[in-house]
C-alpha cells in the first residue's frame, strides 16, 4: 500500500513537470499577449532579427498590462479578421466534406462485402501514408489543369477527400460487433437504415475525434495555401501568423492567442461527444 | 454529469461569443479603420497667375526745399509774404532795414557835390594859367584836374556800388517759384546774421516719399516707372514716379537678420506732383505685378521640403475590391518664383491633384487618409 502510494506520488511529480513543460508556451503566448508592443520588442525583438546573439527574456508579469495588441489586431487593422474568416470559410467545407465522405467511405470499407475491397483500401492508405510534399507537384499540377489555382477550391477539394477521415472512421466502426448489423438485417433495415441509424450514433465519438483533429490539422496548414493561393487576399490565418514575424512582431502574440481560440473552444465542446459517445455505443467494457 | 453539462454550455457560448465577436468586429473592421486613420482636409489646386504684391507707405516731403538766410544780418522790416504762399521768382519775400547803407550813401552824395564844387575851382585855375601863359604853372594846373578827374570817377564809382548794395540787401526775392512753407520769427525783427528767415520749397518738382522693399521684390519696380500713390487721410488716389532705388541703411536689419541675413533691404523712392498736395501726408502704394511663370500657385505653408527636395502632399485614390482607398503621396515639386505667401508650382502637379492642406496627425508617405 505505501509502496503504491510512492509510485503514485512519484508519477504525478513527473507527470506534473511534463504537464508545465507542455503549458509553458500557452502560458508564455497569453501572458506575452497582453504586454505592450514596446515590451514585447524589448523581451523578444531579437528573436525577429537574423543574427541571434542574445537570449530572449522570458517574462511572466507583465510590466505594463494592455490589451494594445489585440486592439491593434481586431480594430485599428482588418487584416487579420480578414484572414480569420479565410481560414473559416476553408476549413469548415473541409471539415462537413469529409466527415460526409469519410463516414460513408469507412461504412462500405469495415461493414460492406465487395470484391477489391482490401486491395482499394491499401491504395487508399498509401495516399495518406505518403507525406504532402510527394503529391504536391501532382497536386499542383492537376489544380492548374482544373484551373483551381488561386481558389480555396484547390485546398478544399483536395481536403474533401483525403484517407485520413476513412482510415479513422474505419477503425472505429470495425470495432461494431457484426451481430448488430445481422440483427438490423433480419429486421428489415437495409444498409443505408442500418448506416443512419445505428452506425452513425456509435460512431459519434469517432466523428467528433475526426472533426478535431480535422480541424487542428487544415487550420494549422502553411505549405497549401502557400503555394496554392498568391493572392494575398485569400490566404488563411496560419500564414499571416507566420507574416507577423517579419514586420509585426509586437502583435504576434495576441494574433497567437486569438489565433488558438477556436481549436480549444472545439476541443472543450468535442468533449461531451466523446463522452456521449462512449456512453450510447455500449462498446465501452 | 450536470458539472459537464454546465461546462459544455458555457463552451457552447464561448464558442459562438467568440465567432459573433469576430463576425461583428469584421462587418465593423473598414468602419473602425477608417475612424482610425488621419483625418486630412484638401484643397484642389487652381491655375492662377502668381501676383507679385508690394505695400509700401511713408510720408510725403518736397523734393527741392531751400531755407531762405539772412545773410547781412540786418534787421528785417517787413515780411512780404505768409507760410503757404505761393510765390513766382523774383517776387520780394523781405524788406531789411537799410538806415545804414542810407548814411552811407547820403555822405557819398555829399562828397561827391563837395568835389564838384571843388572842380570848379580847379578848372578856374587852369583857365587863369592857360590865359598867364607861364608853362610852369599850366603843367601843375593840368595834373590836378587830371587827378581830380580820377578822384570823380572813383567817388562815383563807390556811390553807384552803394546805391546797388542797397537795392541788394534791402529785399529778398524768390529764387525761384515755389511756395512758402516756413516762416521763422515773423514778428521778431533781429534776426542774426545767417539766420533761416523762411523756407520756400520749389512746387515744380513736387514731392517724394520712401519705403522698404525685401531685396527679393526689386525686381518689381523700374526706374521711372509710374505707379498710383494713395493718399490715406482722403483716400484719393495721385499719380507718383518712380525716382530712385537704393541701398537701406544696415541698421535697420537687425531685428529681421533672422529671415535671409543675406538679403539686403532696398529703399524706393516715388516722386509725386500733385497741386492739391500740402507735404506732411501720409500716403500709399500697392504695386503688383503678375508674374511671367506659368504653373500652380500654392500657398507657401502647403509645400514641405526634404532632402530629395521640394514637395506638397496629395491625395491619392486607390481602387481595390475592398473598396477605394485614400492614401497620402509625397508629390515632388518643382518650384519657381514666390512672394511671401505664395509659389509657383512649375513641374510636378497635375490639374486634378489634390493637396492636403491639413491632417489631424503628421502624415508620412504612402499613409492611409480619411477625407474630411
Amino acid at each position: 500500500m505505501k509502496q503504491k502510494q510512492i509510485r503514485t506520488l512519484l508519477l504525478t511529480i513527473f507527470l506534473t513537470v511534463i504537464a508545465l513543460v507542455m503549458l509553458f508556451p500557452v502560458v508564455l503566448t497569453i501572458v506575452s499577449s497582453l504586454m505592450t508592443e514596446k515590451e514585447i520588442m524589448l523581451n523578444y525583438g531579437m528573436l525577429g532579427s537574423t543574427q541571434i546573439n542574445d537570449f530572449a527574456n522570458l517574462k511572466l508579469i507583465p510590466d505594463w498590462v494592455s490589451f494594445e495588441q489585440f486592439f491593434k489586431v481586431l480594430i485599428s487593422t482588418s487584416q487579420f479578421l480578414r484572414m480569420f474568416w479565410n481560414s473559416v470559410f476553408m476549413v469548415v467545407p473541409i471539415i462537413i466534406g469529409q466527415v460526409v465522405v469519410a463516414t460513408l467511405a469507412a461504412f462500405a470499407f469495415a461493414k460492406l462485402r465487395f470484391p477489391g475491397r482490401e486491395p482499394l483500401f491499401i491504395v487508399y492508405l498509401i495516399t495518406m501514408l505518403m507525406p504532402f510534399q510527394v503529391t504536391l507537384v501532382p497536386n499542383y499540377i492537376m489544380s492548374d489543369r482544373l484551373g483551381l489555382i488561386n481558389s480555396p477550391s484547390s485546398i478544399i477539394l483536395p481536403g474533401i477527400f483525403a484517407a485520413f477521415g476513412v482510415f479513422l472512421l474505419r477503425q472505429f466502426m470495425l470495432q461494431i460487433p457484426t451481430a448488430y448489423m445481422e440483427a438490423a438485417k433480419m429486421d428489415g433495415a437495409g444498409y443505408f437504415r442500418s448506416f443512419v441509424t445505428m452506425v452513425l450514433p456509435m460512431v459519434k465519438p469517432g466523428m467528433a475525434a475526426l472533426v478535431v483533429l480535422l480541424f487542428a490539422d487544415y487550420w494549422n496548414m502553411v505549405e497549401q495555401p502557400l503555394i496554392f493561393l498568391q493572392d494575398a487576399a485569400l490566404q488563411p490565418l496560419s500564414i499571416f501568423l507566420s507574416r507577423l514575424q517579419e514586420d509585426a512582431f509586437g502583435v504576434s502574440f495576441a494574433a497567437a492567442v486569438l489565433y488558438m481560440m477556436p481549436m480549444l473552444l472545439l476541443f472543450l465542446l468535442a468533449e461531451r461527444y466523446f463522452i456521449e459517445g462512449i456512453e450510447l455505443s455500449g462498446i465501452k467494457g | 454529469m450536470t458539472s459537464i453539462s454546465r461546462r459544455q454550455r458555457i463552451t457552447t457560448v464561448l464558442f459562438i461569443l467568440f465567432f459573433a465577436i469576430l463576425a461583428g468586429l469584421t462587418f465593423f473592421s473598414s468602419t473602425l479603420e477608417t475612424m482610425m486613420l488621419p483625418k486630412v482636409i484638401t484643397e484642389k489646386i487652381a491655375s492662377k497667375p502668381l501676383v507679385h504684391q508690394v505695400n509700401g507707405s511713408g510720408v510725403l516731403t518736397p523734393r527741392k526745399q531751400v531755407e531762405l538766410m539772412n545773410e547781412s544780418g540786418s534787421k528785417i522790416l517787413k515780411v512780404h509774404v505768409k507760410e503757404n504762399e505761393k510765390v513766382k521768382k523774383g517776387q520780394k519775400l523781405v524788406t531789411f532795414d537799410s538806415s545804414e547803407l542810407d548814411e552811407q550813401l547820403y555822405q557819398e552824395e555829399m562828397a561827391l557835390k563837395k568835389q564838384n564844387m571843388n572842380r570848379e575851382v580847379l578848372k578856374e585855375n587852369l583857365m587863369n594859367a592857360l590865359r598867364e601863359g607861364d608853362e610852369q604853372v599850366i603843367a601843375k594846373a593840368k595834373r590836378d584836374f587830371e587827378l581830380d578827374n580820377m578822384d570823380l570817377e572813383l567817388a562815383q564809382r563807390k556811390l553807384s556800388k552803394l546805391r546797388k548794395d542797397k537795392a541788394d540787401k534791402q529785399t529778398l526775392t524768390a529764387p525761384f517759384s515755389g511756395k512758402i512753407t516756413k516762416i521763422v520769427d515773423e514778428d521778431s525783427m533781429n534776426v542774426s546774421q545767417g539766420g533761416t528767415i523762411l523756407t520756400l520749397m520749389d512746387s515744380g518738382k513736387g514731392f517724394e516719399f520712401l519705403f522698404t522693399v525685401d531685396s527679393g521684390n526689386t525686381a518689381l519696380f523700374e526706374i521711372g516707372s509710374k505707379v498710383s500713390v494713395r493718399l490715406v487721410k482722403d483716400n484719393k488716389l495721385v499719380n507718383g514716379t518712380i525716382q530712385e532705388i537704393k541701398v537701406a541703411s544696415k541698421e535697420n536689419r537687425e531685428d529681421s537678420s533672422e529671415d535671409a541675413p543675406i538679403d539686403s533691404s532696398y529703399q524706393v523712392v516715388v516722386s509725386v506732383t500733385d497741386d492739391g498736395l500740402k507735404g506732411g501726408e501720409q500716403v500709399s502704394v500697392d504695386i503688383k505685378k503678375e508674374s511671367n511663370e506659368k504653373g500652380f500657385v500654392l500657398p507657401k505653408k502647403w509645400v514641405h521640403k526634404d532632402a530629395t527636395g521640394s514637395y506638397v502632399y496629395v491625395v491619392e485614390e486607390k481602387k481595390s475590391s475592398l473598396g477605394n482607398t485614400f492614401n497620402a503621396r509625397k508629390a515632388y515639386v518643382l518650384t519657381g518664383d514666390s512672394t511671401v505667401d505664395d509659389i509657383v508650382v512649375v513641374n510636378g502637379l497635375s490639374p486634378n491633384d489634390e493637396i492636403i492642406i491639413e491632417s489631424s496627425e503628421p502624415l508620412q508617405e504612402g499613409n492611409r487618409i480619411r477625407i474630411y
